[in-house]
């Protein structure tokens, strides 16, 4: 028998820190930013948007996503001059918008504000199955995760990174990273229960009818 | 625990592949006879081909101009502006110490000064100095504008210096706070060379007065420098130090001032 593990592969890792050749192009449009170049700042933004903005924009909601995000670069390029390269710019990166995210996240539970999506009834999409609509519905749930689960398993299984790089990020043990992690799946499995058990049900009757 | 939630509890693991073969072989066993489990390692294995296969989402176009504009028109660092507002007035306070001093001896030694009639514009000219630091009168007031002066181009020039080394931000603080001090002892020490050779010309009264009050004031200054080096980055210790120099000096200065009277 085949084991499960090599079966349930969780597909290509995207890795925060590339080649040799990707640090030395880094360092240089880092040194480009360090003499305030307008150039080397845009291709550093444009680098990292995508990552920082979807990262953001799960983190905190849409409303606020926008404004956060300048405040993340805003501050990558005023910080860049305490970025000693020893660990890479991404996961430096990363924990500069993990930090903002939940230091807001804090100010807004202290406020006592709710988040904006939570509560928010899910579009009524009438084929309540297959993966663009369980990618729907994992959305919304993801909104509904106590933040320090959300973080990790953002990082980790959206984005890809290792706990190695998670600890890195968000401060913590590598085992933290791993147990969080954990908990926060299995939270997710509650919170989708139905939507999983609907998704599961569509493949068995599509099975059956392949094998018929 | 049952051997359920014992298996549950390393499914995260299992399915990122982190058991070793001992662990792994466990894992499976119990799978090969039990749905439940099976189920819970189907959801997480939906889960995470779910979650990795969500789009990231772009930015909005205008981001990059906002964040272009805030990061290459951005005003001093505020870290810079509360350095300096924290520690700019130790150092001109530092140079407003030896100005003090330089006031007491030109007030001093100035023909004048022992003309009665001329004494009070040149003590009080003194006085504005160690309390605000500018001042300009006859006789001792153009000394204390030379020192000032001086007390200014040090306040740029560290300005300037803490501008180049931002990093070293903490660090030059303390050299700074130290140099401070220095000039607050070595005009401790010249006024105290000044009274010395001067206490027996003067009154006995105001002679008495002064041996009173001058061993209380040194104590005052030796406990907040205990303090201030029990807590060396502590500012409100610091602030408390250098209140207590102030003092010592304002009481130097107006004993020998008086004291030539
Ligand atoms: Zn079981």
């Amino acid at each position: 028998m085949t084991p499960v593990s090599k079966a349930l592969g969780v597909g290509e890792a995207r890795a925060v820190d590339g080649g040799a050749d990707e640090r030395a192009e880094e360092q240089r449009i880092v040194a480009g930013c360090l003499e305030g170049n307008r150039q080397a700042m845009t291709e550093l933004y444009e680098r990292y948007q995508r990552r920082v903005f979807s990262l953001v924009l799960r983190m905190v909601g849409s409303s606020e996503a926008e404004e956060l995000a300048q405040d993340v670069f805003v501050r990558i390029f005023r910080g860049l001059p305490k970025f000693r390269g020893d660990a890479a710019l991404g996961t430096w990166i990363y924990r500069l918008a993990m930090n903002v995210c939940l230091s807001f996240l804090a100010k807004r539970s202290r406020r006592g504000q709710i988040d904006s999506r939570i509560g928010q009834s899910p579009e009524p999409t009438p084929p309540r199955v297959g993966n663009p609509w369980l990618r729907d519905q994992l959305e919304r749930a993801l909104a509904e995760l106590p933040d320090g689960y959300r973080a990790v398993l953002i990082l980790h299984d959206v984005e890809g990174l290792n706990h190695q790089e998670i600890a890195e990020i968000i401060g913590c043990r590598v085992g933290t990273s791993k147990s969080q992690l954990h908990k926060a799946r299995m939270r997710m499995r509650k919170l989708l229960g139905s939507e999983l058990d609907a998704e599961r049900e569509s493949k068995v009757i599509k099975a059956s009818e392949v094998g018929a | 625990m049952s051997s359920c939630e014992r298996i549950e509890a390393v499914l995260s693991a299992y399915h990122d592949d982190e058991l070793d073969v001992a662990e792994s072989t466990e894992v499976e066993h119990h799978l090969a006879g039990c749905a439940e489990c099976r189920r819970a390692l189907d959801d997480i294995r939906r889960l995470v081909q779910t979650a990795s296969a969500l789009d990231g989402r772009d930015a909005p176009p205008q981001l990059l101009t906002r964040v272009l504009a805030a990061s290459l028109n951005r005003p001093e660092p505020p870290r810079l502006r509360l350095w300096a507002r924290r520690y700019l007035p130790l150092s001109l306070a530092g140079a407003a110490a030896a100005a003090v001093v330089i006031a007491v001896i030109v007030v001093r030694t100035s023909p004048t000064v022992e003309q009665p009639s001329v004494t009070p514009a040149g003590g009080s000219a003194a006085r504005v100095v160690s309390a605000s630091g500018g001042g300009s009168a006859s006789g001792g007031g153009s000394a204390s504008g030379i020192a000032i002066s001086a007390g200014t181009a040090r306040g740029a020039k560290v300005l300037r210096a803490a501008a180049a080394a931002d990093v070293k931000i903490l660090a030059g603080a303390r050299r700074e706070f130290a140099r401070a001090e220095q000039h607050y002892q070595r005009a401790v020490r010249q006024l105290r060379r000044i009274i010395a050779q001067d206490l027996h010309r003067w009154p006995l009264a105001r002679r008495r007065a002064y041996l009173r009050a001058v061993g209380p004031m040194d104590s005052t200054v030796a406990s907040s420098q205990k303090l201030a080096s029990l807590a060396p980055a502590d500012p409100a210790a610091q602030e408390m130090l250098f209140r207590a120099y102030r003092e010592q000096l304002r009481f130097m200065q107006d004993a020998i001032l008086g004291g030539a009277r």
